[in-house]
């Protein structure tokens, strides 16, 4: 059987494949907001406009990241509590 | 390739990160018109904050909803040297607790469970990869 790279072998956790996911998701988004909000200001020369809209984007920056901060800690909870329940090995979780 | 990644799970979760993007938007506009009508801009923060996060979950569940569809693995129960049973299962990932499948094959059955965990190695959709599971 060909032997795995470090980073593969990580990659094949399950926990691991979940926090990606959700990591790279996050920063798809605040990427796509700030390529909305730069376009969007492109088109706009009134300054209080523009602070305007660096305010809605403050807000939707900040929301991403409690929101990513909460759907992590949902994530972990899941996992152990599972995991104490023993429906889940730890051992297949955090293990490769 | 393209086709496969369309249908994965990633390509879910960063939708639905997108549409909680897009539905945080007016909760940024909110933010805007309570420091116009001279809300602290403190409380002003902290409102459209939890205004953007409720407006996120309704965006999450609701492409959830919308994108989630049963996966597929292909399970084999094999010996040593032949698959002795194999069938496909459908499952969810957000399925709790163990999946029973009950293997009935050359003459013996017996009921077996799979951890989610272990399926959702194989969660590419349609995953007609195999999982290998002792009886």
């Amino acid at each position: 059987m060909e032997s795995l790279k470090w980073w593969q072998r990580w990659l094949d956790v399950p926990i691991i494949q979940v926090l990606t996911r959700h990591a790279s998701g996050t920063i798809v988004a605040v990427v796509l907001s700030w390529i909305v909000t730069k376009v969007v200001s492109l088109c706009v020369s009134d300054p209080t406009t523009l602070t305007r809209i660096e305010s809605v984007e403050n807000v939707v920056l900040v929301g991403l990241l409690v929101f990513l901060v909460i759907q992590l800690a949902a994530v972990l909870v899941k996992v152990f509590w599972k995991d104490l329940r023993g429906g889940w090995n730890g051992s297949q979780i955090l293990a490769f | 390739m393209v086709r496969k990644f369309l249908h994965s799970e990633i390509f879910k979760v960063w939708i639905q990160y997108c549409a909680a993007m897009v539905l945080m938007i007016p909760a940024g506009i909110l933010y805007v018109v309570m420091l116009r009508h001279d809300f602290s801009e403190r409380i002003s923060f902290v409102i459209a904050t939890v205004v953007a996060l409720s407006s996120g979950f309704i965006a999450w569940f609701t492409v959830d909803r919308r994108m989630r569809r049963p996966a597929l693995a292909v399970v084999q129960v094999s010996t040593r040297n032949n698959i002795v049973w194999q069938d496909s299962v459908a499952y969810s990932d957000f399925a709790l607790g163990n999946i029973p499948v009950r293997v009935s094959s050359l003459g013996f059955s017996s009921p077996i469970t799979l951890s989610p965990v272990v399926l959702s190695s194989y969660s590419v959709i349609p995953a007609f990869n195999s999982a290998t599971a002792s009886a």
